[in-house]
């Protein structure tokens, strides 16, 4: 009945058009490369990905991971998940063992489990990016605080520059997003967002510069019908991070795959595509910034829980009780 | 439909053709009707159904998004509905919406319009959705392109507990573009059928008309005078009764139509051979027929007249005239006495003429005039000759006692003047003078003895003559003359001529006034023949004449005295005969006049032709009458003397 639907084409959530299309990649990467180290039959390097940034250069990415996969000499798999925070439970359990997550997951998953660092990407020279509060073309909306009593939408509850920052400024200004906007929503991806604002879904929304920059670059459709009203301060970019448990040799040589990229020419191609310069290493203590952020938020949010029910985690937020 | 007056004028194909048609359009559009709204109300439950079918399944996957408030989630959902797979299919979701259990909007097609958590517009419609507990259809009647559209409204329920309501709208614009399609069809089918039910019509009544159109063809023959045809006998059955029918009133017209030919025919030999000239004219004075006798007398051919109206042949003198007898009989239909008029004919002559008209009547009205045209030239001649003789007469018993007055004292003059003459013998003045005297004197007197032979009573000693010694004895006294003048003079007697009754005297001088004009008019010379011959008489001239004839039947004597002489001009023949006529200096005039009278005294009759140039000849015809036993007397003096009259 639901296959017969799809085929109508009367419903056909692209997310699940997505997520059916990717695993069915998955299986036939995983079959490529069974094939390939066949003689080895060792475990797959299994990679996370989240709709939040890839979902739309899901094919990119995937040449980026079967780059990895050939250097390290091991089956890659890939692992797809909606939101940062399945993709955190996944990691904790060792469901996965790379992903490329925002830097609240990371310093989340840092404190709770030992999640380390891998690498991270180069982007104009620096591995930094803004967030940007983006409005339908035609809005009045100058400045982010125009929009109190709009509609807005969020990537995902644990990402940077689509809700922490945001929410970080709205700290600032005394307000939480339940406050300050009429309500808003999950878009579960900094594309989808981008939508969201040039269909006039929402009045505003926060996106990842990289995206933005990514679709302007490539698919316009979207992002010629949105403006930039709001660019904030640059933060440390989206790192790959690795499970703790994973042996430090293979740790090593699957980093040094990373930043080695950029020395030979399918990696070059590969990262011109995705408009990364290269991967560094970095510490940790560069995803300080965030983590004073999100410390600043947690407090504010825990001075507000004090008056009502603060808000549960992991769902998608349901908007300002009216 | 047709107004009957048409439909009535209509061949019979057009009627057939027309009544299959319109079964046709008949039987089909009742047809269409039916499978129309039979396929409307197939086409729009289908339509329901998909629309049902759509929400309930927009229902079942938005139980979880709208629970968790999954506003992009839910708009996916909606995206793709309206998107539809399939791009070349027909989209027929007009709209779609999740609405919350508040009734607000959670997410819509038309996410512009329908802000996210904006409650709706507040109507029934609405307000009907939101309350359904079930599937709801409802009929919303204007969007924006115009199309109806169904409302399908479906709660979403979890436990039992509704959570919110889809709402999908399907537009009936592809509904009613297959109702269009179809209708086109069946309008196409029915043209065809149409079409085929002319061609049918027109077969089917070709075999009925084809007689019809022949016997049509037929009569046509028949009005334009063809009645020699016969159509052949098509088989049995009405058509072959109306054939024989008609064949039958072809040999009746036929038959009636030479009848009349016949009769016509009759009339107008009637017509043609009368004594008098008949013409007849219509009403517009436009002439209808004319006959033969016209043509002979006054020249013109019936096609030259045909449609012209009188005044070609009348002097322009005669038209008022003429015009007034015509609107008489015409308008009045009255007899008109007979006029006389003049003709011009078809030389340039003018011919006199009596004319009548007689109205020919149809009913109470004139519907043509016939004329009669009478030719009355000899008795005008006659009326002419009477009136001359009559004038003559008079100035003769005038003239006639100025002479006798006259000749005394001119004998008493001449005698004087000769006296004188012998009394002075001198050749002086005076004899020369009295020379004068009686030269002239000589001359009056013989124009008084020539006016005393004119006028005076014409007295004829009658007597047994032989007209041929006459005129040996007047050739030999102008013998003189004639030699002078080198005249050839040619002889032919003829021997058995009659002795006939004459004034043997007065005879003399007829033939000697004509052979000295003739040898007056050849003082160059030529040649004068004189014939005499006899000629009897028809012979119901007997009639009432009994006894011996001696032979010799009664006739006329023929004398004809031909001249190669100067002749006379066409203008001058006919005044010859008049008293002080003359062409020459020394002429008095009065010599062909005494002829005239002398030859008429005799009951006789005198004619001259002549050509200018070439000569002339006189013609006299004397009557004679053989000497009869006579039974009663008064029939011998009325035989000549009608003779005379006559001519
Ligand atoms: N044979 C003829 N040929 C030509 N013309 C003739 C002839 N006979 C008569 N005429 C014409 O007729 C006219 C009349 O003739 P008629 O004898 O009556 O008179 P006349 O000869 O002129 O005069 P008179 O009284 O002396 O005879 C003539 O003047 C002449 O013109
Ligand atoms: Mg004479």
């Amino acid at each position: 009945m639901f296959f017969a639907l799809i085929r109508k084409g009367y419903i056909m959530p692209k997310k699940f058009r997505c997520f059916i299309f990717a695993l069915t990649l998955t299986f036939l990467l995983r079959a490529d490369i069974a094939a390939q180290y066949a003689v080895a039959s060792q475990e797959p390097l299994r990679i996370g990905l989240t709709a939040v940034i890839v979902e739309d250069f899901l094919q990119l990415n995937r040449h980026l991971l079967q780059y990895v996969g050939e250097k390290i000499g091991m089956p890659v798999e890939l692992v797809l998940r909606k939101s940062y925070q399945e993709m955190n439970d996944m990691l904790e359990k060792g469901e996965v063992d790379v992903a490329f997550v925002c830097s609240p997951p990371y310093i989340l998953g840092h404190e709770k489990f030992g999640l380390e660092l891998l690498v991270v990407p180069q982007i104009d020279g620096q591995p930094l990016y803004y967030s940007y509060v983006v409005v339908p073309k035609d809005s009045e909306a100058k400045r982010f605080e125009d929009l109190r009593g709009k509609v807005y939408a969020f990537s995902d509850p644990l990402s940077n520059s689509g809700k922490l920052v945001p929410t970080y400024f709205l700290a600032k200004m005394g307000e939480t997003p339940e406050t300050f906007f009429k309500g808003y929503i999950y878009s579960h991806s900094h594309y989808n967002s981008i939508e969201a604002v040039a269909v006039g879904l929402v009045d505003g929304a926060s996106v990842d510069s990289y995206v933005w920059d990514l679709a302007d670059a490539t698919d316009p459709r979207f992002t010629k019908k949105t403006k930039i009203i709001e660019k904030f301060i640059p933060f440390p970019f989206t790192p790959f991070v690795i499970r703790k448990e994973i042996d430090p040799v293979l740790k090593e040589r699957i980093r040094g795959a990373f930043l080695n990229m950029h020395s030979d020419a399918k990696g070059r191609e590969i990262l011109s595509k995705l408009r990364i310069d290269k991967f560094v290493k970095v510490p940790d203590s560069f995803y300080n910034p965030v983590r004073k952020m999100l410390n600043f938020v947690k407090d504010s949010k825990i001075q507000e829980a004090k008056k009502p029910a603060g808000p549960k985690v992991g769902i998608t937020k349901s908007p300002k009780e009216r | 439909m047709l107004p009957g007056n048409i439909y009535r004028r209509m061949a019979l194909t057009g009627k057939v053709s027309l009544v299959i048609v319109s079964i046709i359009i008949l039987v089909a559009s009742s047809i269409s009707v039916f499978i129309i709204r039979e396929e409307k109300k197939l086409l729009e439950s289908e339509l329901k159904k998909r629309g049902a079918e759509i929400a309930r399944n927009l229902s079942r996957l938005s139980i979880k998004p709208v629970l968790h408030e999954e506003v992009w989630g839910l708009y996916g959902l909606i995206k793709e509905i309206i998107k539809g797979e399939d791009p070349s299919s027909e989209n027929i979701v007009a709209y779609a919406m999740v609405l919350n259990r508040k009734g607000e909007v959670l997410a819509h097609s038309d996410p512009k319009k329908f802000r996210v958590w904006s409650p709706l517009e507040k109507n029934s419609l609405n307000e009907m959705a939101m309350a359904s507990q079930g599937l709801l259809i409802q009929t919303i009647h204007q969007d924006v392109e115009g199309d109806q559209i169904y409302d399908v409204a479906l709660p979403i329920f979890i436990d039992n507990e509704r959570i919110g309501v889809v709402r999908v709208g399907v537009t009936r614009r592809y509904v009613d573009a297959a109702l269009e399609r179809i209708t086109l069809n069946i309008i196409l089918i029915t043209g065809i059928l149409g079409l085929m039910g002319v061609a049918l019509g027109v077969i089917l009544t070709g075999r009925v008309t084809r007689p019809l159109r022949k016997l049509t063809d037929f009569v046509r023959g028949i009005s334009s005078g063809r009645l020699d045809r016969r159509i052949e006998i098509s088989p049995d059955g009405e058509i072959g009764q109306l054939t024989s029918a008609f064949n039958q009133m072809a040999i009746d017209l036929d038959k009636r139509t030479r009848e009349i030919a016949e009769s016509e025919r009759k009339y107008r030999s009637l017509f043609d051979f009368a004594e008098d000239s008949m013409m007849r004219l219509d009403r517009s004075g436009k002439v209808l027929a004319v006959n033969k006798r016209e043509e002979w007398i006054i020249g013109y051919h019936e096609d030259e007249l045909l449609g012209k109206e009188l005044t070609t042949i009348l002097p322009e003198r005669y038209w008022d005239l003429f015009i007034n007898i015509f609107r008489e009989t015409i308008d009045k239909n009255k007899k008109v006495p007979t006029s006389e008029i003049e003709v011009v004919s078809k030389d340039g002559r003018l011919i006199p003429m009596e004319l009548d008209l007689t109205g020919i009547c149809e009913g109470d009205r004139v519907v043509s005039v016939q004329i009669h045209l009478r030719d009355i030239t000899k008795r005008k001649l006659l009326e002419k000759q009477v009136e001359q003789s009559r004038r003559l007469s008079d100035l003769g018993e005038f003239a006639g006692g100025i002479a006798h007055e006259v000749r005394n004292p001119l004998a008493r003059i001449m005698m004087g003047a000769y006296t004188l003459k012998e009394a002075a013998p001198d050749k002086g003045e005076r004899a020369r003078a009295l020379d004068n005297i009686l030269k002239g004197v000589v001359d009056l007197n013989r124009f008084v003895t020539e006016l005393l032979n004119y006028t005076g009573r014409m007295e004829l000693q009658r007597d047994k003559t032989d007209i041929n010694k006459i005129l040996d004895s007047t050739l030999f006294n102008l013998t003189e003359e004639a030699v002078r003048s080198r005249v050839k003079i040619t002889l032919k007697l003829d021997p058995e001529l009659p002795k006939a009754n004459v004034d043997g005297v007065k005879m003399d001088q007829v033939f000697s006034n004509i052979i000295r004009n003739a040898i007056q008019a050849m003082p160059d010379g030529g040649a004068l023949t004189i014939i005499t011959d006899y000629k009897p008489c028809p012979v119901d001239m007997h009639m009432g004449m009994k006894g011996k004839t001696n032979g010799v039947k009664p006739g006329l004597i023929k004398i004809s005295l031909s001249d190669t002489g100067s002749g006379i001009s066409k203008k001058d023949i006919g005044k010859i005969f008049n008293p002080f006529f003359t062409t020459r200096a020394k002429g008095i005039g009065l010599g062909l006049v005494l002829v005239h009278r002398i030859v008429e005294a005799h009951g006789g009759k005198i004619d001259v032709e002549s050509r200018e140039g070439e000569g002339c000849i006189f013609k006299i015809l004397l009557p004679f009458v053989p000497d009869y036993q006579y039974h009663d007397e008064e029939e011998v003096k009325i035989t000549p003397k009608r003779n005379s009259e006559r001519s």
